[in-house]
């Protein structure tokens, strides 16, 4: 469990590490970089930089707020249930 | 409180200084106007980045670094079945 524990975290740390660096010269370091050079072949267009994380932002708040939905109706409905079996 | 303070005054004090360069108020030292221009609408969207970069790898190092003891654990699961048993017995739903 230690070792699926330690492979997981650093498969994590790796991830954030590449994904920080990537989007880091993506965003802020390209455009002090010639039309020309050829560090641009290695990313994509740049306005893209700026939908990916928006878009992943309106997916996530959608993703917590159903969850939250879920879970409040779920409780609700064992409350009304509870309520039931005590009157019935 | 005093956190919660300090990092307000800090978050209002970057978020005035990106609006005045933003609006280009004030100009930004030591960087040419075009590249400032495409610049500094991606600074919101790389903090959120940072951000969400800055929390996975504060989980993964916390995984990484973490101090598992097996002996615990198994006395841990034992007294939470003891408990589940004795609260079951005296009438609470447990579970």
């Amino acid at each position: 469990m230690a070792l699926s524990d330690k492979v997981l975290g650093g498969a994590m740390l790796l991830t954030a590490s590449i994904v920080f660096i990537y989007y880091t010269i993506w965003a802020i370091l390209l455009p002090f970089f010639d039309a020309s050079s050829p560090i641009h072949d290695y990313f994509p267009a740049r306005e893209w930089a700026i939908r990916l994380p928006a878009f992943i932002l309106v997916v996530g708040l959608a993703v917590i707020g159903t969850f939250i939905g879920f879970t409040i109706i779920k409780e609700n409905r064992k409350k009304a249930q509870k309520a039931r079996l005590r009157t019935a | 409180m005093a956190r919660a303070h300090r990092l307000a005054t800090i978050v209002a004090v970057l978020t005035s200084l990106y609006a005045l360069l933003f609006f280009v108020i004030l100009p930004v030292p030591f960087v040419h106007e075009d590249v400032a221009v495409k610049v500094l609408p991606t600074i919101p969207w790389w903090a959120l980045v940072t951000f969400g970069s800055y929390a996975l790898w504060s989980m993964g190092w916390g995984l990484w670094t973490f101090r598992d003891c097996p002996d615990a654990f198994e006395e841990l699961m034992g007294e939470i079945a003891e408990a589940k048993n004795d609260l079951r017995a005296k009438g609470v739903t447990v579970d």
